[in-house]
């Protein structure tokens, strides 16, 4: 299922294998080599008496030829992946807006670090206005706090104190 | 016979204190609710919940989160029906009839008949429940860890290969979930293992976060860079309007009773969940009508049959995940893990153990499907209304409630980390065409797999042909292997030649 916004094809001439999937089983097989050789790091053993890197191994290789498999497989496939609208508006907005929270939530406490999270993330969309994004995250950190600290009772920091 | 009565007496004593009954209500509304909003799903929502579930008894966790599960696939099917756009993917197939019906007028009518099928579905689901889990557990309780790794594998491989395009993705999610499920400490060497040098991972992936992260945030970060945001017609209706014709029952029936066959056999596979349940009870449908061109048009047999069939394999799907501890579906491995979470060991010997909530989250089952059959009629209006809220206003209040969430779990903001992180990883996941249902469940079940299998080549000294050693492991193992080269024959198959 292809679920990345609208089916805009890859624009240019077919290169007869598809990038992505190339991509993505290149990516499985390195992180089936990384944690390959961290396995070994960690010692194998024997299958009787199995040291904390047999099973990671195990897991590594099987990812090895997996991703291989991908490469040749998938790769082949002709049906384009769509890219659609970009996202990286939402990814900045959206990750942009955690990292605010983990940053803010120790110091200053739940109710600055929820309206920091709201406000930041309103800007995913494109329609959003300062104002919109303001009064929506006032609302928000209100409801986060009473839910949140009064109503569940979890003892986290409201306000920097 | 007497045994099964007595257990239901407990399980109802169990599921109707007060404590639970106010669970039970509240997880089937909170899920229909969300299955309602388009974008979000049952899964997000669990996971969103997860970390409330830490400050309550595990039974009436189970049951909440249960509801949520369950009232999403009757709830996905209000905006199916109501604007054409699926509130959840197993509804997906209910806006080709129901959408029509509804631009006929007669969506009410689709929106009544919706929630009969789904109680019907339920129904039926539950019964097979009921009676098949003893007979699978008391066959399971003979298994040894051996037998326990050829099951896992099997479970793993079926949930990674039976509903996919391409089955080496798929594998690879599994088979990394299962790599991921291994961070932190080695429980029988103390090494530390792909920590990364973070002290707070030493304890493993939190698994709420990961949760959040691969299902909530990304499903945000994907919605929110294709919703061009277009306002959504208030669609009103009548508690008059909602009544069907003779004729109407007369044609749903039969489609609810094949529907929920359907529903309640794709079920109980792991990995084939409510989608492929409703999709294929669409097509069986399609195909014994006298007049299978009506479909599309407005028929009242494709909404009714595909709705009951998702509400019945949601039902199954709690087969194995309550008999043999292997999920049916990804959010069954999530409560999998909210069992875990608690203490309670998921498995053949889970009913035996806990019996109280084995049969008190049964019993809650029954009661959360004669809440939202009796909810949802009237509170159709509600949700109506509810389902135009602008997602520009929806997605920073998930956001924040997952940050604040996340962070309740261990007041540690490196969870906040692992969010972001699963929550772009997810993103690109779907991008790359993976499937992130599979990445958790490797991930759920990695530590367990590797202990059993630490354990049968232990028993074994080391010999590996202690897999095929038993009937029950080589009917295990060759199932798997039939699943693997049919996946691989069906994907040859598909293959289009570069052109």
């Amino acid at each position: 299922m292809n679920r990345t916004g609208h089916e805009a094809p890859l624009k240019g001439k077919p290169l007869g294998f598809e990038p992505v999937h190339f991509l993505a089983g290149l990516l499985v097989t390195a992180v089936g080599v990384y944690v390959l050789v961290n396995g070994f790091g960690y010692g194998i053993g024997t299958a009787r008496r199995m040291g904390a890197g047999y099973f990671p191994s195990v897991l590594g290789a099987l990812l090895v030829l997996i991703g291989i498999g991908i490469v040749v497989f998938d790769a082949r496939r002709a049906d384009p992946v769509a890219i659609g609208d970009s996202p990286v508006r939402s990814i900045l907005a959206i990750l942009a807006a955690i990292a605010t929270f983990a940053v803010l939530i120790r110091p200053l406490g739940l109710a600055l670090a929820a309206f920091a999270a709201a406000f930041i993330s309103s800007f995913a969309s494109e329609k959003v206005t300062a104002l919109g994004a303001a009064v929506t995250a006032i609302l928000v950190a209100l409801g986060a706090v009473l839910i949140f600290s009064y109503g569940i009772g979890l003892q986290m920091k409201v306000f920097p104190l | 016979m007497s045994d099964l009565f007595s257990n239901l007496y407990l399980g109802f004593s169990v599921a109707l204190s007060a404590q639970n009954l106010i669970y039970c209500t509240i997880g089937v509304v909170l899920g229909t609710f969300i299955g309602a909003l388009p974008g979000i799903g049952a899964l997000a929502a669990i996971a969103m919940l997860l970390p409330l579930t830490f400050y309550v008894e595990p039974t009436a966790a189970l049951i909440m989160l249960a509801g949520i599960y369950y009232g999403a696939a009757y709830g996905g099917s209000i905006s199916s029906i109501l604007l054409n756009l699926p509130g959840t993917a197993s509804t997906a197939v209910t806006c080709l009839d129901g959408y029509p019906m509804t631009k006929q007028g007669r969506g009410g009518v689709a929106l009544f008949i919706t929630a009969i099928a789904s109680f019907w579905g339920g129904l039926v689901g539950l019964l097979l429940l009921v009676t098949m889990t003893p007979f699978l557990v008391s066959f399971a309780l003979r298994f040894g860890a051996a037998e326990y790794v050829s099951m896992m594998v099997l479970g793993l491989v079926a949930a990674a290969l039976l509903s996919t395009e391409s089955p080496f993705k798929s594998l690879a999610m599994v088979v990394l979930g299962v790599t991921m499920g291994l961070i932190g400490t080695d429980v029988n060497t103390g090494q530390i293992r792909f920590a990364f040098g973070i002290p707070q991972l030493y304890e493993g992936l939190p698994i709420v976060a990961v949760a959040l992260g691969l299902f909530g945030i990304s499903e945000m970060i994907r919605t929110a860079a294709s919703r061009t945001g277009a306002p959504m017609e208030n669609r009103k209706v009548t508690f008059r309007s909602m009544i069907p014709s003779r004729a109407d029952w007369r044609r749903s029936w039969p489609a609810m009773l094949r529907g929920s066959g359907i529903g309640s056999f794709i079920g109980v596979l792991p990995g084939a969940g409510a989608l492929i349940a409703s999709f294929m009870a669409y097509a069986v449908e399609q195909r014994v009508h006298q007049r299978p061109e009506e479909f599309g048009k407005g028929a009242i047999e494709g909404v009714s049959a595909p709705e009951s069939s998702n509400n019945a394999a949601v039902q199954t799907a709690f087969i194995p995940t309550l008999a043999l501890g292997i999920p049916g579906d990804a959010a069954p491995a999530l409560l999998l893990a909210v069992m875990m979470i608690h203490g309670v060991t998921p498995g053949p010997q889970f009913m035996t153990t806990h019996p109280e909530m084995f049969w008190g989250l049964t019993a809650s089952f029954l009661i959360g499907n004669l809440l939202l059959l009796i909810l949802n009629i009237p509170l159709i209006g509600v949700w109506v209304r509810m389902i135009t809220i602008p997602y520009q206003t929806l997605l920073p209040i998930i956001v924040t409630l997952s940050c604040v969430g996340v962070y309740s779990v261990a007041y540690a903001p490196i969870h906040l980390y692992v969010l972001m992180a699963f929550g772009l990883l997810g993103f690109v996941m779907a991008f790359l065409q993976f499937s992130a249902a599979a990445l958790i469940l490797g991930i759920i079940l990695g530590p367990l797999l590797e202990e059993n299998f630490r354990r049968a080549l232990i028993i074994a000294r080391g010999d590996y042909s202690t897999f095929v050693g038993s009937p029950i492991s080589i009917a295990f193992l060759g199932l798997t292997a039939l699943i693997i080269a049919s996946a691989f024959f069906r994907a040859l198959r598909q293959r289009r030649p570069a052109p």
